[in-house]
């Protein structure tokens, strides 16, 4: 089996004030995966990621990137292999894309960070994996939200990553967009990176990712492989709604529908 | 918007910067309210003659440590405000939001109010002391309201800064109504900011703290243009946000409480030069600090030549110029934004 890049190992936090608490979760991230993190609002995913990303730090627990306590990690290495795309993305600035992307390079920059020759390669090579090559002269605003999504996503990739965590990247996107960037997403995992994405979408996680983690306040309900997850009892008692589970008629994987009392 | 990622344009605009800043530098004091024989001067100084004329007296100690003065506090208080601008995420942000301006004027107006109170340490006279000592207390008020666990927060800082400067103008005109009426036009003529100086002596006052924390900004160009992005983008390309806020903060604190300390509070230098050289230059902080630095050097030494001209033989606060100045340029700023 492949290694695991990322391993979080029993992590529990709790923010500030409030009763709810991350209770003990774990989980390992090998190369060549894409897992999906699921659960109903309030569920602690998008704290889960921030906490595996080191943006914030668990109270207890550790992260592992590799065999490395990230707690003692210069943030510039942890960004040379861990790239987290964050939920809200924004830009006080109306930045070319090109300029966006390049600014990925920072763990690699020194002095002022002017970047070199190899770096502009890199940006090359990251326009071109997600496609937007043709926009690199525009402006951000004058992108729609999805070609925004791969705009920012070339700035991760920039960092040259073996880790990838994005957080709900197509919420608000259309179809089209959507598949487009899951696609992207299992063709890096492909290619050898380890992907978390939180998701609201069950079909498009059962349709693209390998595995899935489930939560519901806080704890980890069931993780696994996609069909064992997606399961319409397990949903159901999550979500709190009747649900039916079906197969994909054309390739079989699981299908999550509501049902209409 | 113009891409300044690569050196050869950064370094073509850095000296255009230069360029125009050495030009006002050069020029300035050789202007004001007496005209003084630039000849004279001249053949005073390459003479090296032991006894100076009056003009050259005027020239070297009156002239030049203003001129000098106007633009370390220019370019400091254009360099915080561009900081201040990027981290609290905010065009409207201004040196005076940290209320450091508020407070430190509370505590220069206080020393005023105290009849006979001159004494001096160091190179700081007594009023430049306690205005740090006012500046010194806002800031630790501010910093205890605004600390996380990680780091400070943005938000908390603004709201925090406004509010001791809220609370400062209304302190301000307490001491005035309870102080001796034969120190209200001392304290008046304070606030309204001064390029007076005279000898170097007092300049020296300014490097301790003014120096270093310009310094400390103008290298924080590159992690400010990832705060741009928010500060969750910003800290997965790597970049220490906690650090650069905290950095940004205190060295921003520093030097304006330094600034006014010595000059008085001076309005709009720190709100304006910054959007004047993001329109000429782009977003890039890596040239924007520096940028502003030199151009709001330039700008209140400019202001400075017409607060000592245009009333000559007297002169005019400096604040007051900028603030005339300044007010109708935001307007038109803003009006082409529309």
């Amino acid at each position: 089996m492949n290694e695991s890049l990322l391993t979080i190992e029993k992590v529990c936090f709790s923010y500030q004030n409030s009763g709810w608490q991350l209770r003990n979760i774990s989980l390992e991230l090998s190369s060549g995966t894409m897992l999906g993190i699921i659960g109903p609002n309030g569920s602690g995913k998008s704290t889960l990621l921030k906490i595996s990303a080191g943006v914030l730090a668990p109270l207890s627990g550790q992260i592992l990137l590799g065999k490395d306590n990230i707690k003692n990690k210069p943030r510039r290495k942890i960004a040379g292999q861990l790239g987290y795309l964050p939920q809200n993305t924004s830009s006080m600035f109306d930045y070319r894309v090109e300029e966006v992307v390049a600014l990925g390079r920072y763990p690699y920059l020194s002095g002022m960070g002017f970047l070199q020759k190899e770096d502009w390669q890199i940006v090359e090579r990251c326009l071109d994996q997600t496609e937007i090559k043709i926009y690199r002269d525009r402006l951000i605003s004058q992108l729609s939200g999805g070609e925004r999504q791969r705009v920012w996503l070339a700035s991760i990739l920039a960092q040259e990553p073996q880790v990838l965590l994005l957080d709900e990247p197509t919420t608000g996107l259309d179809l089209h967009h959507q598949v487009a960037f899951f696609g992207l997403l299992e063709e890096l995992a492909q290619n050898g990176m380890a992907i978390a994405v939180v998701t609201h979408d069950l079909n498009l996680a059962g349709q693209y990712c390998r595995e899935l983690m489930l939560l519901r306040s806080g704890e980890k309900i069931i993780s696994g492989l996609v069909g064992e997850v997606i399961q319409d009892d397990i949903l159901a008692e999550v979500y709190q709604e009747s649900l039916y589970v079906g197969r994909h008629p054309v390739n079989g994987r699981p299908i999550v529908l509501p049902v209409k009392k | 918007m113009q891409d300044l990622l690569s050196r050869g344009r950064w370094i073509r605009a850095l000296l255009l910067y230069l360029l125009a800043a050495l030009l006002v530098f050069c020029l300035a004091p050789w202007v004001g309210g007496e005209s003084i024989s630039a000849g004279q001067v001249v053949r005073d100084i390459t003479g090296k003659n032991a006894v100076l004329s009056t003009d050259t007296q005027i020239f070297v100690y009156q002239r030049v440590p203003r001129v000098l003065l106007g633009f370390l506090v220019g370019g400091a208080l254009a360099v915080v405000g561009s900081v201040l601008q990027v981290i609290l995420r905010n065009a409207l942000a201004a040196p005076s939001t940290l209320g450091m301006t508020g407070a430190g004027s509370v505590g220069a107006v206080i020393a005023i109010s105290i009849p006979h109170l001159a004494f001096s340490w160091g190179p700081f006279s007594s009023v430049q002391l306690f205005a740090l000592l006012g500046s010194g207390v806002g800031l630790l008020f501010i910093y205890m309201l605004a600390r996380q666990k990680q780091g400070i927060s943005m938000n908390t800082l603004l709201l925090a800064g406004v509010t001791i400067g809220i609370l400062c103008s209304a302190i301000i005109p307490l001491i005035k109504y309870l102080a001796n009426p034969d120190m209200l036009v001392a304290m008046d003529r304070w606030m309204m900011g001064g390029l007076d100086v005279v000898g170097y002596r007092e300049l020296a006052a300014l490097f301790p703290l003014l120096v270093p924390g310009v310094g400390m900004l103008l290298l924080q160009g590159l992690n400010l243009n990832h705060i741009t992005l928010g500060e969750e983008m910003a800290l997965g390309h790597g970049v220490d946000v906690a650090a650069v806020e905290r950095i940004s903060f205190l060295a921003g604190a520093l030097a304006t409480a330094s600034a006014v300390s010595m000059v008085g509070p001076i309005f709009f230098v720190g709100l304006i030069v910054p959007h004047i050289i993001r329109r000429l230059s782009g977003y890039d902080q890596r040239i924007v600090l520096p940028g502003a630095f030199l151009a709001g050097g330039a700008f209140l030494v400019l202001c400075d030549i017409i607060a000592r001209t245009i009333v000559a033989p007297t002169e005019m606060p400096v604040g007051i110029i900028t603030a005339i100045l300044g007010g109708p340029f935001f307007i038109i700023l803003l009006l082409r934004k529309k």
